[in-house]
């Protein structure tokens, strides 16, 4: 939008991260990855984040603050969510049928996946022609070879994942040197995270860009259209932003929780939730996996720690299974001698440590490889972000509380596809398996909390992502998704994103906007 | 204070012993790391779990059975023993010739060449995926 002439200015409630803080290229990753750069925000409990109240959750959701916000952690699996994902209720009667559909979206991920440099192979049977990864795919790795060939003779689908990860130097991006730490942010910055991608060049075409700036009310005029923002800066003085239009992207928690921070006399239950929505219907794709151990050196501590293969095998919904819905699949490296160790945890004493930890290493460090699954959440009402009473960040506000506990169909679908895991591992050869069942900290991935539709009495935010209280209030995170569909959702949120900022440059002439 | 005193860290190496001991071709942490240098890297990176550690130490100074005591921790206290693993492994893993004999190289610039993605496309393995026989969903518009 700036680069179209819009006055834009953006508030980000952390800071920079510089490649050279991340710890891939030390000695100690394995060590920093349990804390300073865990994933979980209690854990690792900067002033930077925000804490979450999760006692009345089943999951700890995962994110970081940060300019490029949780892209810095992700895994960058780079995936469009399928034709199906968008007619989920025609198709299966459950969840709910998006506004648009793949269709209408592809041409957003088209774009979105040549402006940052999605890295892959063209022909992916389980999606429709016309996606071309712009960069050529990463080598799936002697990982990828041993589950691909499992995967046949079982006549399974698998495919060379889709990443964004620079297999080739393209603009800001470095060549991705295999340092296989992705998720701990990549020293080399060869990941597509948007401090990378796109603040150079927003800030080029006149973007200012606020750091330090935690915004805990965005404020309305005496229509209730949004006319700006409060925030605390860094020493914890309070400003206010005023704006002609304001654009949330704090994703699946942060943004009903702004939201209903935001409530005033015109809109007591919070800003933009005549619905009652607002916090609703929060989900979050609960993972599990299992990890194999083979026979053969595979170097499985090589990167990119990101997919090497995936499958979607178990994607649509099939009723006969007892579940609707599905999984994506995908092979990832397993790291260092810490995590190698880790995977005989539950034995005993003397099966793991002692004289036998010499075997054991011997036996699994660079010769194990993940099949993990990302499950299909439905959107439940029960299923809510709200305000906890007592917990603050360091600014005081509110933090959020989450309320979460996995479904019994979600149950299912995550049993029935870790057991067609287990199969995929015996016939590739594993000699031995270890299974979680579920991931408590895993992923980041905040889904359906601000709903998207047409119908304002069952929706937040319109088919462009504007609230249908707040004609000039856009939300552009993973909040607006109806469903979730079961694949990492950072391209659909992008493609969406790119989609209503086209939408509002278009349309800027009627657009309605605060006085 | 951020590191172990000498009394500490000889429980700690006493610890080490029974975790991880030496055999023909592996070494001892306390040899391995004959200076401190990767146990100080360890406790610095993990900081926040040096107070559970000192306190870990300071109960099994004394004890003379250590196996026994961390055969107990193991199956009665796992948060302790997990404690005291992090630091004893996160160390002696670290340690630039444990990594040598275990081959691990350490997480480092290896940059794929240039046509190793091709090369492994090209063979039956991915013409499995290519003879794929199913599909997507048909939805409607």
């Amino acid at each position: 939008m700036a680069h179209k002439g819009f006055s834009v200015i953006c508030l980000e409630q952390s800071r920079w991260y510089n490649n050279t803080e991340f710890p891939g290229d030390k000695q100690e990753w394995e060590l920093l990855s349990q804390r300073t750069w865990s994933p979980d925000p209690n854990v690792r409990q900067t002033v930077e984040d925000y804490p979450l109240a999760v006692d009345d959750s089943d999951l700890s959701p995962v994110m970081l603050g940060g300019v490029g916000g949780s892209t810095l952690i992700y895994s960058a699996h780079w995936m469009r969510l399928l034709p199906s994902d968008f007619r989920m209720h025609s198709l299966d009667g459950v969840g709910d049928d998006w506004p648009l559909s793949y269709d209408d979206l592809a041409p957003y991920y088209n774009k979105i996946d040549r402006a940052i440099g999605v890295s892959g192979v063209e022909g992916d049977p389980m999606y429709p022609a016309g996606m071309v990864p712009p960069l050529p795919p990463h080598p799936i790795g002697k990982i990828g070879r041993r589950a691909a060939a499992g995967m046949n003779k079982l006549g399974w689908h698998w495919w060379p994942s889709p990443n964004a990860i620079a297999s080739q130097r393209l603009g800001e991006l470095a060549r991705c040197v295999r340092f296989g730490t992705c998720e701990t942010g990549c020293p080399e910055g060869a990941k597509v995270t948007f401090d990378i991608t796109h603040w150079p060049s927003a800030i080029k075409h006149g973007a200012q860009l606020k750091t330090r700036s935690r915004v805990r009310q965005i404020t309305v005029d005496a229509r209730g259209r949004a006319d700006g923002a409060i925030y605390f800066d860094a020493d914890g003085v309070e400003h206010h932003q005023k704006a002609r239009l304001v654009v949330l992207a704090a994703n699946g928690i942060g943004t009903p929780r702004l939201l209903l921070l935001s409530a005033h006399a015109g809109a007591p239950d919070g800003l933009a939730n005549s619905s009652g929505l607002v916090g609703k219907r929060l989900m979050l794709h609960p993972n599990g996996e299992v990890t194999g151990i083979y026979d053969e050196p595979m170097q499985s501590w090589l990167g990119p720690a990101v997919q090497s293969i995936h499958s979607l095998q178990f994607y649509e919904t099939d009723t006969s299974r007892g579940f609707a819905g599905g999984a994506k699949w995908q092979v990832m490296p397993t790291g260092g001698p810490l995590r190698a160790l880790s995977l005989h945890n539950r034995c005993a004493f003397d099966e793991q440590w002692g004289p036998a930890i010499h075997d054991r290493m011997n036996e699994t460090l660079g010769r194990s490889l993940q099949w993990a699954i990302n499950s299909q959440d439905m959107p439940e009402d029960t299923n809510t972000v709200t305000l906890d009473d007592t917990l603050t960040d360091s600014d005081g506000i509110p933090a959020p509380r989450i309320q979460y506990r996995i479904s019994e169909n979600t149950r299912r679908l995550m049993s029935f596809n870790l057991d067609r895991v287990e199969e995929a591992h015996e016939a590739a050869g594993a000699i031995k398996t270890v299974r979680t069942d579920l991931w408590r900290d895993q992923p980041g991935h905040l889904l359906g909390t601000a709903k998207m539709g047409t119908n304002p009495a069952t929706s937040v935010v319109n088919e462009w992502g504007l609230a249908h209280d707040v004609p000039n209030l856009a939300i552009v995170d993973g909040s607006t998704m109806p469903t979730s569909g079961a694949v990492n959702p950072t391209a659909t949120i992008a493609a969406m994103a790119l989609r209503t900022a086209e939408y509002l440059v278009a349309n800027a002439r009627w657009q309605e906007t605060a006085q | 204070m951020t590191t172990l005193t000498q009394e500490e860290r000889d429980v700690l190496y006493d610890v080490a012993d029974v975790l991880i001991p030496a055999t023909d071709t592996m070494p001892a942490l306390r040899t391995a790391d004959a200076d401190g240098e990767w146990l100080d890297r360890a406790v610095a990176a993990r900081a926040d779990l040096l107070p559970a550690l000192r306190q870990s130490l300071h109960t099994l100074s004394g004890i003379h059975d250590l196996a026994i005591a961390l055969r107990g921790l193991h199956g009665n206290d796992r948060a302790t023993f997990n404690v005291l693993t992090t630091f004893v492994a996160g160390s002696y893993y670290m340690v630039p010739r444990v990594r040598e004999l275990i081959g691990y190289p350490g997480q480092r610039r290896a940059p794929a060449p240039i046509d190793l993605a091709a090369n492994e496309l090209s063979d039956e393995i991915f013409e499995g995926a290519l003879n794929y026989d199913g599909g997507y969903r048909h939805a409607p518009a």
